[in-house]
């Protein structure tokens, strides 16, 4: 898909652009990449590799967007201000979006856990080096660092530069926090039994944590201790074979509220959080229920 | 939706092109060097030709103005090959930009290759292009731009 038409969902929730407008945009878009072309070279080169405009461009796009969503307009700002104005205000936002990025990457270093996962430390390290490689000025859509680290709820990839990292970091710190209230041994040993190279393999620590809590707290058992015993699997089974889809997925996430409740989790998206992982089960409870063994879904630490 | 925002196609402003590096003529005009328009057409197509085959973007006016006042002084050009010079220049500009990874201004490249051409290459843009250039851009990437410059300056001496 050509890069220039990626503008075309901004512009398009008000209506088609009359053809007058949807001219001066692309004047105004190719002066502003002139001007920004300029800046970048110095004006000492006519010329730059079409990879180089292309991402500038891409850069300047991401920009106004920022620009566009904070005031709630559409690319038909465009037509309508001037264009350097906008820009202008989309680095602003930029700028001040790289701060927040900056304290929550803080935010992320003090509450990351201790236990041991190669893409995990390495993440949080490379995303240290975001700070430092990020030119927002010129390619602010670019995302200068290495992410191993699956989340449990990936960012959308639509995403680009700072707002795919502090989205990423955010997520990151719910997920940070969440462990940090288990015992690190008893998370570790579900870990084990997650999977056994949990240190050296791209797996996500959080999801089979928050499982397990979920699926203690559908039992009103002690969730800190985090093991399911086959017992209380079986019993985890008996309580959905009643239940059809929508109870089911009512279960989950009450059992997510006392989840949250137990662990003193009040930050509302923290909850969402939650409550999606517990949600998102049912369709392994529902495809293994038929078995009548959920324990590779409910881990017993033991 | 359905409005593309694909830059202009930028041939349209061919005749407006021309005419603008036609007041080049009455510079190089003093040193009997003088373009046709269909002359001058050439070296704009030429020019598109030259940015779509080495994939790079350019606003402006180009390169070849630069190249006119910089080289219609050379001892080595004559009317006849005026031209042809000047269509082979500006090919060898805009690929050198590239192997030199944009390491080098514009000016810093025209400068190089008029005091090569006019100087070890002796006016041989074979000479200019696939012995001098390439190893300005070598030496460019290697990151020992002056080492070179020294060079020239040694050999001048």
């Amino acid at each position: 898909m050509p890069e220039n038409k990626k503008m075309a969902p901004v512009g398009g929730k008000d209506g088609p652009l009359s053809e007058a407008d949807a001219q001066l945009i692309r004047e105004r878009l190719l002066k502003l990449l002139q001007r920004r072309t300029g800046l970048y070279t110095l004006d000492e080169s006519s010329s730059v590799r079409v990879e180089t405009a292309q991402a500038l461009l891409k850069s300047i796009q991401f920009l106004l967007e920022l620009c566009f969503r904070e005031r709630g307009g559409s690319i038909r700002l465009l037509a309508k201000e001037d264009p350097e104005a906008l820009l202008a205000q989309g680095l602003q936002l930029c700028e001040e979006k790289l701060e927040a990025g900056k304290a929550l990457y803080a935010e992320a270093c003090l509450t990351a856990s201790s236990l041991e996962n190669r893409s995990y430390k390495d993440t949080l390290t490379g995303i240290g080096g975001f700070f430092k490689r990020y030119d927002y000025r010129f390619f602010a859509h670019e995302i200068p660092c290495d992410m191993d680290y699956q989340l449990c709820f990936p960012v959308d990839e639509r995403a680009l530069g700072v707002a795919y990292i502090n989205e990423y970091l955010r997520r990151l710190i719910i997920e940070n926090r969440f462990l940090g209230c288990f015992e690190i041994s008893r998370v570790e040993r579900v870990l084990e039994r997650a999977c056994p190279d949990y240190r050296g393999l791209l797996i996500n620590l959080y999801e089979p944590i928050c499982t397990n809590a979920v699926g203690l707290a559908l039992l009103e058992e002690d969730i800190l201790l985090l093991s399911v015993s086959p017992d209380q699997c079986a019993r985890v089974a008996a309580l959905f074979h009643q239940l059809s889809a929508t109870p089911a997925k009512k279960a989950l996430s009450g059992a997510a509220g006392s989840v949250c409740a137990r662990l003193g989790i009040t930050n509302a998206p923290a909850q969402a959080y939650i409550e999606k992982t517990a949600t998102d089960l049912y369709p392994r409870i529902e495809a293994a229920l038929p078995h009548g063994n959920l324990g590779n879904i409910f881990l017993s630490a033991n | 939706m359905e409005n593309d925002f694909s830059l202009e196609p930028l041939k349209k402003r061919l005749p407006a092109e021309v005419r603008a590096l036609g007041a080049c003529n009455a510079f190089s005009s003093k040193y009997g060097l003088v373009l046709s328009d269909k002359q001058l057409e050439n070296l704009v197509v030429r020019r598109y030709e030259a940015l779509r085959e080495n994939g790079r973007v350019e606003f402006g006016e180009g390169i070849v103005k630069k190249l006119i006042i910089a080289f219609c002084d050379s001892p080595y050009i004559g009317p006849l090959d005026w031209e042809e010079t000047l269509l082979e220049l500006q090919d060898a500009f805009y690929f050198y930009k590239n192997e030199a990874d944009e390491l080098l201004s514009d000016d810093e490249l025209i400068d190089y290759m008029k005091q090569t051409f006019n100087g070890a290459a002796q006016g041989s843009l074979e000479y200019l292009t696939q012995t001098s250039l390439e190893e300005l851009c070598r030496t460019a990437r290697n990151g020992f731009i002056g080492d070179v410059e020294n060079e020239d300056e040694d050999e001048s001496l």
